[in-house]
């Protein structure tokens, strides 16, 4: 089937859309940017396609009824175990790197040894990472493992008498290489495998083990031709794609942000490091817009550090916001400064999350400001960007909108850090189907 | 100290506290400029437009916007200032961006230096409440002057 | 695309070698001036009365051109980083820290050739607050004699006869007697006359030049070509045969591009496709000022209009000097420089601009250290977006400080402006069903 898939490379996360011809979305992938740009946006593409098989698996499962009533139970966990698959083959892969990697002259026998010891400990660990209900602080290897890594090296290099630092040294000299693999070859073994330990894990489901096996295995079959493909966002210079293909981020989230709501006419786009206010007309192409991306004050990377200062996770500083019974007034959210200014206030005796809902005001501040520039805030008014997922900024920027703007429909959208994806995928569509281009051969 | 900085209108508070937190007594400023800009009162008699354009023209204070026609008038005001209310020092504190205060600065500083008389200087942002670096700076600055003519 | 010999690998044509000869002497002048027993003069491009410095035969110095040579040859970082631990701002204009951080140096000029100290200061207050500091500075630490001329902002929008008459008593009272007293050189007022009818010559040739980009395509870039073109006649050149020449010269190769429906020539070689045309506010950047260009180059974009190429005199709205009213003329002059206008007064050129020369989009450079254009151009760009209904973009550098230019933000950005302007024309021709 044809596929028209857009690629937003973001300074934190890389982002990727896929559509099909009706312009439904079939699937999302999201990935962390890395040092090499080309490998996370073919990693986020195939996240993005993956999660399409997986949307083309429960539409055909749903349609012959095998699973009727245990549906979503079986693709849930069909997923997890898919993704256990995954995380063991670079879990095997990291083992064979780090194990190259031991250069500590004598101690080197030590900490090899030590470090079979340690894989074979996360091994056996990982079942339990991608067990119903697993809380992880994120979803990207190199998070996943590292966490693991660290908290389990610890005990074994003590257990083996060697220096954890070295171990920790081997991890990140490794950890590049093997986030930078493409395991895109894998993929249908690990749906396959992945299904045999559902069928365990569910037993009651092997009654339908071939009703199961035959539309997955239609799905896994059928091509998802990538017709057209359309790259947007930092970096987006360096894709492996000619400049036909590439389209600005302030466009892409024009375009995006009008196809998930028609009406907007404001668009809010708040990053990694930069912020974005633009201005979109009725068919969602961008009338003016402005950027602040001289300055990384107020966006995500802020709260990044802000989160690191707490030792929290970044998905924890707005329900800790929520909290908030009094406003302190933080003035500035230079990034340089977040570190200082925090233990300042906490030195004055504010309390955590009375200071956290003054930084998040302090950012809807600076938002204002830009959209200000760019030429207020029309109706609807549409808020995207990974800090669009975060209540306290939301409840920070409705309030502020309706004092200065009066009523006005905000659309929020949980996926909205697609939002640049599903504009550049949007592009790849009109791309063929209106304007009737064909997609080059890459080299 | 005499506090110096083209300032228009009053400073923040903050600000104004933080100097005085830091050991420093501001003995005289030109906070307020348009305030103090005419230096006696207008003449209430003749043509009321000619004489208020004279006082502006001749009576009017010495401050970084104006156009000194003399060189050596440059900072007298300033070291009037100094002088007459036994000030130990100067502190320039402009507002970020104010091209005025901002490009005198370094032609009072030459004559202060000349003059002998300590001076420190920084920069504040109008909407900023981060006052600790400022604090340490004018706290530094009164503490050399204590130590330093102690000697 | 080269259209000098293959061996050059910049493009560049006959004018332009004509003026970097013309340039080259100055600097040469003022480098043997004290030896030849000349005065070496120093003033601003807004304002600049070349014409009436002539007459005191002066070696005539332009440290804002100074400031902008040293940016383009890469010698601005490390002076700005100089006066900057000399005391003097990060705020300020980075045309008076390159100058007082080359001063700084020693009398050496941007060609390496000796640049003395200025003999006299003409401090020409023409709209813009930081110069009048700027020659301050010079004259505290230098020492130099300074003459100010205090020109009257426009701030109603238009020139009374009073201001115009301030003006000239200023001139006959305080400016004239200055110049002579340093020069030792009586004033002779047919000789101004005749300086000013050479002006005139030069100031219709060169309106000429800048018009012809109202042709479709145009055959000259009206920001980074314009500030080539402008160079004599903003500088120590206005009223000297040479220049006239220069601008004849100019008109013709300008004029050939024109009937042969030629693009400008850019370093990169000649514009095929005109695909953009812009109207530019602000002025350039001078240390990436190449990779700027190519980025507006490699979108097809030409820039037909800029209002920074009127910083030194307004010429297209009909002023030029008037050798009957030397004295007058001169005060008009100095009173329509682009520094010297109110905002209305802008919006108004740029508006006008938008639609005599079929601009597709304003862009507006906002330099970093410059409150004199900075200030209030988020105003104009709304405005201007008000009246012409045509997008606006904004982009952010500086002028001859490195640090403040980033390349790949300002690629960018430009880059979303031209498909945003892309889209817009192929939005009219479609009709999306969503």
């Amino acid at each position: 089937m044809r596929t028209f898939i857009g690629i937003d490379l973001g300074s934190t996360t890389t982002k990727a859309v896929v559509v099909d011809e009706a312009r439904n979305v079939l699937g999302r992938g999201i990935t962390n940017s890395r040092s090499n740009y080309d490998t996370a946006a073919t990693v986020a593409k195939q996240e993005a396609l993956l999660a399409a098989r997986f949307f083309l698996f429960k539409k055909e499962l749903a349609r012959n009824g095998a699973l009727d009533g245990g549906l979503e139970g079986f693709i849930g966990q069909l997923e997890r175990d898919f993704r256990l698959e995954q995380y063991l083959e670079q879990l095997a892969d990291l083992s064979q790197v780090c194990a190259r990697n031991v250069k500590f002259g004598e101690a080197s026998g030590a900490v090899t040894a030590a470090l079979q010891v340690l894989f074979e400990a996360l091994h056996k660990e990982a079942a339990a990472l991608f067990a119903p209900g697993a809380k992880r602080k994120s979803d990207f290897f190199r998070d996943i493992a590292g966490a693991q890594y660290l908290s389990i090296g610890e005990r074994v290099a003590k257990d083996a008498g060697v220096r954890y630092d070295m171990l920790l040294n081997v991890f990140d000299r490794s950890i590049i290489e093997v986030e930078n693999r493409v395991y895109d070859a894998s993929i249908k073994p690990h749906l396959l495998a992945a299904l045999d330990r559902t069928f365990l894990a569910l037993p009651d489901t092997k009654k339908h083990v071939v009703k199961i096996r035959e539309p997955i295995q239609a799905v896994l079959d059928t091509e998802l031709e990538e017709t057209y493909v359309v790259g947007t966002g930092y970096g987006r210079a360096r894709l492996p794609f000619s400049k036909e293909h590439i389209r600005s981020e302030i466009l892409c989230h024009g375009l995006g942000a009008h196809v998930m709501y028609p009406n907007t006419a404001t668009v809010l786009d708040i990053g990694g490091q930069d912020t974005k206010a633009i201005q979109v007309d009725k068919q969602g192409i961008v009338e003016s817009f402005q950027m602040n991306d001289r300055c990384a004050a107020g966006c995500g990377r802020y709260l990044g550090y802000i989160a690191d200062e707490m030792n929290m996770g970044l998905h924890e500083l707005g329900p800790l916001a929520m909290k908030a019974t009094k406003t302190v007034r933080i003035n500035s959210t230079c990034t340089v400064f977040a570190g200082a200014e925090l233990r300042d206030r906490l030195a004055l005796g504010e309390k955590r999350e009375d200071i956290m809902a003054g930084l998040h005001r302090a950012i809807i501040l600076r938002a204002m400001s830009i959209l200000a520039r760019s030429g207020g805030i029309r109706n609807e008014f549409t808020f995207t960007g990974g800090v669009a997922k975060n209540e306290a900024a939301v409840k920070s920027l409705t309030g502020l909108v309706k004092e200065n703007y009066g009523e006005m429909t905000l659309n929020i959208n949980p996926d909205s850090i697609y939002t640049g994806a599903l504009g550049a995928a949007t592009f790849a569509w009109r791309a063929v189907t209106e304007e009737g281009k064909t997609a080059e051969a890459r080299a | 100290m005499v506090l110096t900085g083209s300032f228009c209108e009053q400073p923040p508070l903050g600000l104004i506290k933080s100097i005085e937190m830091a050991g420093c007594y501001v003995v005289d400023d030109d906070f307020q400029l348009c305030q103090s800009w005419l230096l006696d009162d207008v003449p209430a008699g003749g043509n009321p437009l000619e004489e208020l354009s004279k006082a502006f023209l001749h009576r009017s204070a010495q401050t970084a916007s104006k156009y000194d026609d003399r060189k050596e008038d440059k900072g007298r005001h300033l070291l009037h200032q100094v002088k007459t209310r036994g000030a130990e020092g100067v502190i320039f504190a402009a507002a970020s961006f104010c091209d005025p205060a901002l490009l005198e600065r370094p032609m009072l500083q030459e004559i202060l230096a000349r003059h002998k008389i300590p001076y420190t200087a920084f920069k504040f942002a109008e909407n900023t409440g981060q006052m600790a670096p400022i604090r340490e700076q004018a706290g530094t600055f009164a503490d050399s002057i204590k130590l330093w003519s102690a000697a | 695309m080269s259209t000098v010999t293959a061996k050059k690998q910049v493009v560049k044509e006959d004018a332009m070698l004509l003026q970097k000869e013309l340039i080259n002497r100055n600097y040469h002048e003022v480098a043997t001036a004290h030896n030849e027993g000349r005065k070496i003069s120093a003033t601003f491009v807004p304002g600049n009365l070349n014409e009436l410095l002539m007459c005191f035969d002066f070696a005539r110095r332009l440290p804002e051109t100074d400031a902008l040579q040293n940016g383009m040859r890469k010698k601005s970082g490390k002076m700005i980083m100089d006066a900057e631990r000399d005391g003097h701002s990060e705020d300020v204009c980075t045309y008076v820290k390159t100058d007082l951080g080359m001063m700084l140096q020693g009398e050496v000029g941007p060609t390496g050739e000796p640049m003395p100290h200025p003999d006299i200061l003409l401090l020409s207050y023409t709209g813009c607050f930081t110069f009048m500091k700027w020659f301050e500075l010079v004259r505290q630490k230098y020492d130099c004699p300074t003459v100010m001329l205090h020109v009257p902002y426009q701030g109603d929008g238009r020139i009374n006869p009073a201001m115009r008459r301030y003006v000239v008593d200023q001139l006959k009272q305080k400016v004239i007697p200055a110049l002579e007293s340093v020069s030792g050189v009586k004033f002779d007022i047919d000789r101004l006359r005749e300086y000013m009818k050479e002006s005139v010559k030069a100031e219709e040739d060169l309106v000429a030049v800048l018009q012809t980009a109202k042709q479709r395509p145009s055959p000259i870039d009206g920001y980074f070509g314009a500030v080539y073109y402008i160079g004599p006649i903003f500088t120590a050149f206005r009223g000297v045969p040479e220049a006239t020449r220069y601008y004849q010269v100019l008109k013709e190769e300008v004029f050939e591009r024109m009937r042969s429906g030629k693009g400008p020539v850019t370093p990169e070689g000649e514009l095929a496709e005109e695909k953009y045309r812009l109207v530019v506010e602000g002025p350039p950047n001078w240390t990436s000022f190449r990779d700027f260009w190519k980025m507006f180059y490699d979108e097809g974009a030409v820039v037909v209009a800029s209002t920074y190429s009127k910083v030194g005199g307004v010429y297209d709205f009909g002023f030029r000097h008037d050798p009957e009213h030397p004295l007058e003329s001169l005060a008009d002059y100095c009173l329509g420089c682009y520094t010297n206008l109110n905002f209305p007064q802008r919006i108004d050129m740029i508006c006008r601009y938008m639609d005599e020369y079929q601009a597709d989009g304003l862009l507006i450079n906002s330099i970093k250290s410059c409150n004199s254009f900075s200030a209030g151009q988020l105003l104009i760009l709304r405005e201007v977006e008000k009246r012409t209904g045509k997008p606006a973009a904004f982009i952010e550098s500086d002028l001859v400080d490195p640090r403040y230019f980033s390349g790949a933000n300002i690629k960018n950005r430009l880059e979303s402006y031209f498909q945003m302007i892309k889209q817009k024309r192929s939005s009219s021709e479609n009709v999306h069903r969503h």
